[in-house]
């Protein structure tokens, strides 16, 4: 078959051998790519980003920084020693399939729009995520964004706040981050809803007692929030938004009383926390790992990222644990594996910041679980989907068009996708496809929905940037 | 136990299509699908509607198939597609818009000449294009086309409307469509077909398999073998633009089809191999496959080269050994049919009726007496077990 | 933290004409595209081919492609991912 024609030694300045790539440059990455590339092992990271620092660190332009000085510091470090020590770095690069052999990654460079094979001998998969959407009526206007692009309007972008309002609506710690950033920048918070019920004194005592930093933050976040007067609204459920001249009005169902809130503000912020960018390690065929309430591919691995599949590794959110210290935590430890795979064990030292890192890693996974339990959503937290609502914001379909499909079904997301054209559109499903999960479950509990299958290309990319690998080929099997 | 007088097995759109025209004979139907309809190769075509003569190998393909023996059934077809459309209460967006079959050395314009006297034998309609001429009609068309021929009979219909609509249509008939249900056994007590699902068992006097790829797996359940030769192709779809091809376009000598669809979308294929078989399952796309179906595309159409790639996929092709289609009763087991093999989705019109035809003991209005069981059967047992 | 786009600024930084849809504006080159259309109400990155509705940066890290744009040079690019570049002109996918 057509793998087999694929010639042995492929062309590539890389050198052979022991050649680590690293998709993704967060702050995982970062981590990964230093503590290799100090010694002296050839590195390449690819970013679809204009810059390292992924979104986490995510770099101002060069103009904002002359204008209005750096963000985060300690990133602009990491990424001068990164870039310091040798790395290959591919920016404006997105990984969008791979070979039949599965040992090159097809990538497209944005800018030059011509796609090119990056060969690798060890993998490490640090792609992130990105945020999880439950669709309500008019989600699709202009006034309504994820809570990461409000958080990077004002931060990165630097935008003026010129009294603009927001409110920011879903679930998880990163909407207390966001509501700071946005606080600090001058934006006024004109609420803030949180879809569980995580907000509780025992569950700050519990904090206190076992992680007493993070529940300063938590604190700190707490306290910002209650002296700009913002009120923190637990376990409510978004309807719909109305454009207004000026702004929007959001209309949320209160769970278990029945009456309705209204809010005016001009901008809304909306995530339910994070979904793997994961397409990567589930067309490597990678191992799942334990399984999520929303369906969402995480990989098995261990403390040192190691997947199922040899010389493949996942670290930071896309292996499943959030906030930025433990991806760099991973991105340590599985460098460090990566060294003592090529260069075996060599001195104390090594041994140590394993040993330290191995640690604070557990203590994050633990933090994590414990994350993960507090924010724990149901599927019964979101609301059926009123008739008018845009499920697939990209091909235009509403719930209503689910009427009929979703009883003959039988869980089959790919026939639901067949016969209404959801998840077929620009995104790929990545805005829809969780919803349409829950949908499915709750019309399906017993069901397990593996989602959307994943194909190449991860996104659009041009025939000609694809066809560019042409001249890499053995064409054989064209007859005539 | 259901009884009805006819259990079809498979629900791509072969078992749509023969649903719908025994239900409306009033024939009692029940069509047993292991998963959900159309799921497989019905939904993965491109939905082409093939009515000049077609390129003779897949990219990959080792034997080629006789597209001369073809024409007869395609012209027929041809003409069942119009009913059906008037039929169907649904728009299955069947669009006639005529195809372009071109080439691009002397040897491949001279198997068009050829191939078109074959046409003109047959009754369909057609005109062959110097370069010139074709690029007038396309002036989209790459420099390295030298000829083509236009057949205006060619196009397309959207594959994931017209199985549907065809079932829908055939429950309204009174059809039993019981989906998610797995065939595990077959067997004959007296002169009735008897066969056992993963939900129950259903007897009938007539029992047709239009199973694709699968259609192998389920003969051996009565003991028969039949030498099949099924691959996994794929398809590519870009996004949405304004129009800009108004025609299918394919490759005399290399498998490729083009044409630009309802939604806008263009829908790029031609049966390259995807990486594997996996029945059930997806089998992989191959990223060769997709350089080398998109770089011939951009050879013939230059401006595809600025459209964005938007998805891939494939589909498994329940193509024979000899890759020509199957249909007929299977010899020596009496009320047993079967139909599939190449160029289904075209034939689908076609082999319902003939099915139909064949069920009622009538003559169909086409001879396949040629392309029956027989020439296909390694083991053949007059007798099948009681179960 | 406060930006200004006056004359102090383009002392700083390089001015160029940004065409957006028709209209121009002067903006810094090497500035966020992102930042710039919001600060300055320009909320119609693309035009939805199915629905027709005008939609603006969704998710503002490169995945809905609803702030895909079209460039002078006909190519597409997406807002959120882009610093403004000398004399740009854009116009809105599916326009």
């Amino acid at each position: 078959m057509a793998d087999e024609l694929e010639p042995l030694g492929r062309s590539s300045e890389m050198k052979a051998n022991n050649h680590v790539v690293i998709i993704g440059g967060g702050p995982g990455g970062l981590a990964a790519a230093k503590t290799l590339a100090r010694k002296g092992v050839s590195v390449t990271i690819i970013d679809e980003n204009p810059d390292l620092g992924g979104q986490y660190y995510r770099r101002r332009t060069k103009g904002t920084t002359e204008l209005v000085g750096d963000y985060r510091v300690d990133g602009t470090h990491l990424i001068s020693s990164v870039k310091k020590l040798g790395c290959t770095i591919l920016t404006d690069s997105y990984v969008w399939g791979i070979s039949n052999d599965k040992r090159s990654l097809l990538v497209e460079n944005s800018l030059l729009g011509k796609s090119t094979r990056v060969n690798f001998d060890f993998l490490i998969v640090a792609s992130g995520g990105h945020e999880i959407q439950y669709p309500f009526t008019n989600w699709q206007s202009t006034k309504v964004m994820t809570p990461g692009m409000l958080s990077r309007l004002v931060t990165v972008d630097a935008i003026e706040p010129n009294g603009r309002r927001a409110i920011l609506v879903g679930s998880g710690p990163f909407l207390l981050a966001v509501t700071s950033h946005l606080i600090d920048s001058g934006v006024v918070v004109d609420g803030v809803f949180e879809l569980t019920r995580p907000y509780r004194l025992t569950v700050f005592s519990m904090l206190a007692v076992f992680f007493p930093a993070k529940c300063a933050q938590f604190l700190h976040y707490r306290f910002k929030l209650f002296s700009n007067g913002v009120k923190l609204t637990q376990g409510s459920r978004l309807r719909s938004v109305q454009d207004s001249y000026d702004g929007i009005t959001a209309t949320f169902d209160k769970r278990s009383g029945g009456e309705q809130v209204v809010v005016e503000s001009q901008l809304l912020g909306v995530g339910y926390g994070f979904k793997p960018n994961s397409e990567v390690l589930e067309i490597l065929n990678v191992e799942r790992g334990e399984s999520t309430s929303f369906g969402h591919f995480y990989p098995r691995v261990d403390r040192y990222g190691r997947t199922s599949q040899q010389n493949v590794f996942a670290i930071g959110e896309v292996s499943g644990i959030e906030g930025f210290k433990s991806a760099m935590v991973g991105g340590v430890l599985s460098g460090q594996r990566i060294l003592r795979d090529i260069k075996g064990v060599k001195g104390f030292a090594s041994m140590y910041v394993t040993l330290v890192h191995y640690l604070r890693s557990i203590y994050e996974e633990l933090f994590a679980k414990f994350l993960k339990k507090l924010y724990r959503i149901d599927l019964e937290d979101f609301p059926l989907l009123d008739p008018e609502v845009l499920l697939c914001r990209c091909e235009g379909v509403y719930a209503s068009e689910l009427d009929g499909v979703l009883s003959q079904c039988e869980s089959d997301m790919a026939y639901v996708k067949a016969e209404t054209r959801i998840g077929m559109g620009l995104c790929q499903g990545r805005m829809c496809g969780t919803a349409l999960g829950i949908i499915v479950k709750k019309k399906y509990p017993k069901s397990i929905s593996p989602g959307f299958s994943i194909r190449i290309p991860f996104r659009p990319v041009a025939i000609g940037s694809i066809i560019a690998l042409e001249s890499e080929e053995n064409r054989d099997y064209i007859d005539g | 136990m259901v009884n009805s007088d006819v259990i079809i097995i498979g629900g791509g759109i072969l078992g749509a299509a023969l649903a719908f025209e025994l239900t409306k004979e009033s024939i009692g139907v029940q069509l047993i699908e292991r998963s959900s309809i159309s799921r497989e190769g019905s939904g993965a075509t491109a939905g082409n509607l093939h009515i000049q003569a077609v390129h003779t190998r897949r990219p990959g393909q080792v034997i080629a198939l006789d597209n001369v023996r073809l024409l007869p059934l395609q012209i027929a077809a041809s003409r069942l597609w119009d009913v059906v459309e008037e039929e169907l209460p649904e728009d299955i967006e069947l669009r006639r818009t005529g195809g372009l079959t071109v080439a691009e050395s002397e040897p491949q314009g001279e198997e068009i000449l050829l191939k078109r006297r074959h046409e003109i034998e047959a009754g369909i309609p057609g005109e062959i294009l110097a370069s010139d001429e074709a690029r007038r009609l396309l002036p989209e068309l790459g420099d390295s086309v030298q000829l083509a021929e236009f057949c205006p009979l060619d196009g397309y219909v959207n594959p994931l409307k017209v199985t549907p609509a065809w079932m829908r249509a055939a429950i309204r008939q009174g059809l039993t469509l019981r989906t998610h249900e797995e065939v595990l056994n077959i067997s004959k007590v007296g002169s009735s077909w008897i066969v056992g699902t993963s939900n129950g068992q259903y007897a009938c006097s007539t029992l047709v398999i239009v199973g694709g790829p699968w259609m192998d797996r389920i003969l051996s359940m009565v003991r028969v073998s039949i030498r099949m030769n099924p691959v996994a192709i794929q398809m590519h779809v870009t996004e949405r633009m304004a129009p800009r091809l108004p025609f299918l376009v394919q490759h005399i000598a290399e498998g490729m089809s083009i044409k630009q669809v309802t939604a806008g979308q263009i829908m790029i294929g031609g049966g390259w191999p995807a990486q594997n078989l996996a029945l059930g399952k997806t089998s992989d796309v191959s990223v060769e496959s997709v350089i080398g179906n998109l770089s011939q595309a951009v050879r013939i159409l230059p401006f595809l080269r600025n459209v964005r790639l938007l998805r891939s996929w494939s589909g498994a092709l329940g193509a024979t050994a000899d890759e020509m289609p199957i249909i007929g009763e299977v010899p020596g087991l009496e009320g047993l049919f079967v139909a599939g093999g190449t160029y289904a989705f075209t034939f689908a019109p076609l082999w319902a009726k003939t099915l139909l035809a064949l069920i009622l003991r009538r003559t169909p209005e086409v001879d396949v007496s040629d392309l029956g069981v027989g020439r296909l059967m390694n083991i053949y047992k007059s007798k099948t077990s009681g179960g | 933290m406060s930006l200004e786009y006056g004359a102090s600024s383009s002392e700083i930084r390089e001015v160029t004409q940004l065409v957006v849809n028709g209209k121009s504006y002067d903006a810094c080159v090497g500035e966020s595209l992102l930042g710039f259309l919001f600060q300055n109400g320009i909320s119609s990155t693309s035009v939805n081919l199915v629905t027709k509705e005008v939609r603006f940066a969704f998710c503002g890290m490169g995945m809905c492609s609803e702030c895909e744009m079209i460039d002078e040079n006909g190519s597409i690019l997406r807002v959120c991912q882009t610093s403004i570049r000398r004399n740009m002109t854009l116009t809105s996918r599916g326009i």
